[in-house]
């Protein structure tokens, strides 16, 4: 390796070979346990089936099922919690000191007076830290796919929009561990201290992170399943219910009054009431699994926008070095 | 051979200093004709003195005919110094001692016939003032005070003919700064500024580093030092003015490229090892000296594998000055290398930056608080106080400008100074009971009635430092 590379190279070797020899763990760890799920899935002849209705899949144990959940989710949950933490870890060990450590240790006065340029120091360390951090994420989110997908949606076990499957995977993930370590470079470069700057970017990133999980569903609007008449309605199976039911009147208008027709003794049948009522179907508001992609595109874009503009800043502070 | 040393603390010309241990080295016969002198580059490496300290001296040497030069080989010992005349059983001894008599019964005290003997021998030798201070028995001036006034005193440095074979670098002339457009120019800096927030770091700034020199770069704390070496680097941009270095544009490809800095932290990577530091400035520099860094390192006896987080203060040091040597700089910028290192690692550190002066004419810019280590080494001198230049130019033009004298206060003044006296050359002046002392620019006043004494560097960057004047007055009305 020549040049600022190699410089980039020496600098983050530790945290480069470190985070290598994890991962190689976790794949390895990942392959053993998904050997171990798939053989189990195979000698009990599973049809394996979406949602929560463990009749809507006949012919699948459900003892056997319920087993086999348990003995998954665990590590599944680890793998994602580790997969969603990642970006946060990278921002705290990997941005913060990027720019923090060399201003704080006064090294950044020894790197800008050598014969290269403060562009290309910057880029070969940043390129190879966002690199890294690409690869990283993009390796623990694909375990957590691989490991959860053969068992995804199933009974009580792990849903897409669950945080430890939604957070730890897709491109939104990779986006988040680019916006992290920008976050902490960022942070690292304003406040010109590691220790508060790893503060910070833990605060910035998981702050980010509950808010978009908070208003996740409020992107997008979603659908209404319809049953007419009395007919039973859909299964939920693997999509993400709003929790909205209601019933639909004569003129085609949703009236969100879920218990317009109480079940009871002594009550009118449901068809009665809804006759009674002038209601003629009714609906069930869900997002079905294929938003998955919708959502992640949308956090993705969040993420990577977010991350541009703080390059941005970074690099027009830089510029104008106002770092003393 | 012979081995020197140097009294930093004497107040005695460095290189007078040198001339006058080869002097002795010769009456002794521990030089003889033939001998060669140390090189001006095994000296400084030494003792830790400016290279051109050392061939002053060597010049001063040859021009009393006591050594040659010989072209390619070194300097040598033309011819021994006879000391039959100056033996205890000489006639001429007897002579001195009747004449010394002769003076106590006279009635004159020891400083009286010193005073004699030394204007008898500055008229015999015409030797300037700092010369006069290591004639053996001489001593320094009489204290002020310890007796009455001299008749015949020395004519003051002001009345003596300026010393010729130096060409004037810059100097400050009745008040204006001069630059000698022919010497060239490592830093310059033009209505130079620095504003943090509110506070002006540095102000209104005009001055030129010639190149090839040694300059000390002194003032208080907070006086813009650390600033100005940003500033020289391109680590930080003026806020008015401009700053050049060799004509480009600090932090520029070509500026970063001729400069190497040492900043007052002497930052390093702790995590490197001493091997891994020299491979950062090997790829970080297009022309970069790696058997020069190294040979640094190996002379410190520092291991290439040890971590540099591990290394003592003074190991470190000389990592740092491998890595910004190794650059081959043309540009030597040093923020207060010497702080924080004991003795002997001072001299060893400074030595190793004379060395790289010696081998390749290095231009160096170097702040310090420690004056009289300042002194044995640099040629110019840059006095920054509040922000703004106080003082600049050439260290020797600058003493030999300047006057300390002390006498009987004047009581017809307000500030017992003579009446004739320009004010505006007073940089310090204090009347204590009777006595008036004072530090002015220019010549002192003129009569015998006043003890007056050349400056060393030290006390003159004193009395700036003190003073609240401006070696510009007419910068200062303007800024007033």
């Amino acid at each position: 390796m020549k040049g600022t590379l190699w410089l980039a190279w020496r600098q983050q070797r530790a945290l480069i070979l470190t985070g290598a020899a994890l991962l190689l763990a976790c794949v390895a760890w990942v392959a053993f346990q998904r050997a171990d799920m798939m053989s189990f899935i195979d000698d009990h002849h599973f049809k394996l089936c979406n949602g929560w209705d463990s009749e809507a899949c006949p012919g699948t144990d459900p003892e056997q099922a319920q087993r086999l959940l348990a003995d998954n989710n665990d590590g599944i949950l680890a793998l994602g919690t580790l997969s969603a933490a990642l970006p946060v870890i990278i921002g705290i060990f990997w941005g913060a000191p990027l720019l923090g450590r060399e201003l704080e240790s006064g090294t950044w006065k020894l790197a800008l007076t050598q014969g290269v340029g403060l562009r290309r120091w910057f880029t070969a360390r940043f390129g190879l830290a966002a690199l890294c951090s690409v690869l990283g994420s993009a390796v623990l989110a694909a375990l957590v796919a691989w490991w959860w997908s053969p068992i995804s949606n199933m009974l009580d076990g792990l849903y897409w929009h669950d945080g430890y499957i939604f957070n730890a995977t897709g491109p939104a993930a990779i986006a988040c561990a680019l916006f992290g370590l920008t976050a902490g470079t960022a942070a690292g470069l304003l406040i010109r201290r590691t220790l508060p700057a790893m503060g910070t970017v833990l605060g910035v990133v998981v702050g980010l992170r509950f808010l978009l999980n908070t208003f996740r569903s409020d992107w997008i609007s979603p659908t209404a399943r319809i049953s007419q008449g009395d007919a039973p309605r859909q299964d939920v199976g693997s999509a993400w219910s709003t929790g909205e039911f209601g019933f639909i009147d004569g003129a085609g208008r949703k009236q969100p009054i879920a218990d317009a027709c109480p079940w009871g003794e002594g009550l009118p049948d449901l068809k009665t009431c809804m006759a009674q009522k002038g209601f003629v179907g009714r609906y069930h508001k869900v997002y079905p699994s294929s938003d998955f992609w919708v959502f992640q595109w949308i956090e993705t874009a969040v993420f990577l926008g977010l991350a541009a503009a703080l390059f941005a800043l970074i690099c027009v502070v830089l510029r104008r070095r106002a770092v003393i | 051979m012979i081995a020197f040393r140097i009294d930093r603390r004497s107040g005695v010309a460095t290189y007078l200093q040198l001339v006058h241990q080869v002097r002795q080295a010769l009456r002794l016969g521990a030089l003889e004709p033939g001998d060669r002198l140390p090189t001006a580059r095994e000296v400084v490496a030494a003792i830790a003195i400016n290279p051109n300290t050392v061939l002053r001296a060597y010049r001063e040497l040859e021009r009393e005919g006591l050594v040659e030069p010989r072209p390619g080989q070194g300097t040598f010992v033309r011819r021994s110094l006879s000391r039959a005349a100056a033996g205890a059983d000489s006639p001429l001894r007897a002579e001195a001692v009747a004449w010394v008599a002769r003076a106590r019964e006279a009635g004159l005290e020891r400083e009286d016939i010193e005073a004699l003997t030394e204007a008898a021998l500055d008229a015999e030798f015409q030797v300037s003032a700092t010369g006069r201070a290591i004639t053996p028995g001489a001593g320094r001036p009489a204290t002020p005070g310890a007796g009455p006034a001299i008749p015949g005193t020395p004519a003051t440095p002001a009345a003596r003919p300026a010393r010729t074979g130096d060409p004037p670098i810059t100097a400050v002339h009745g008040g204006r700064h001069v630059t000698d457009p022919t010497v060239p120019t490592a830093l310059r800096a033009t209505g130079l500024g620095r504003r943090f927030r509110s506070r002006w770091a540095l102000r209104d700034c005009e001055f030129a580093v010639p190149a090839g020199k040694i300059t000390a770069l002194v003032g208080p704390n907070g006086a813009g030092k650390s600033t100005l070496f940003h500033l020289a680097t391109g680590l930080l941009h003026p806020t008015t003015g401009e700053l050049s270095v060799f004509g480009a544009t600090p932090g520029s490809d070509e500026a970063r490229a001729r400069t190497a800095f040492l900043a007052q932290d002497k930052p390093l990577y702790p995590r490197f090892t001493v091997a891994d530091t020299l491979r950062f400035g090997r790829e970080l520099n297009d022309d970069w000296d790696q058997a020069a860094a190294e040979r640094i390192v190996r002379a410190g006896d520092i291991p290439f594998d040890a971590r540099v987080g591990t290394l003592s203060q003074g190991q470190a040091t000389r990592i740092a000055l491998a890595v910004a040597f190794g650059k081959r700089p043309e540009l030597l910028l040093l923020d207060e290398p010497l702080a924080d290192l004991d003795p002997l690692v001072r001299i060893e550190a400074m030595g190793l930056v004379m060395e790289e002066v010696a081998d390749r004419g290095t231009t160096v810019v170097i702040s310090s608080h420690v004056l009289s280590e300042l002194e044995s080494v640099c040629d110019h001198v840059l006095l920054l106080k509040h922000g703004a230049v106080r003082l600049d130019g050439d260290v020797q033009r600058l003493c030999e400008a300047h006057v300390r004298f002390t006498g009987l206060a004047d009581g017809s003044t307000e500030d017992g100074l003579p009446a004739g006296l320009d004010r505006d050359g007073v940089v310090e002046a204090a009347v204590t009971g009777r006595q008036v002392t004072a530090f002015v620019r220019g010549a002192a006043p003129a009569g015998d009635d006043w003890i007056t004494e050349t400056p060393s560097l030290e006390e003159l960057l004193l009395a700036y430092l003190r003073s609240d004047r401006d070696a510009r007055p007419g910068r200062n009305e303007a800024a007033a």
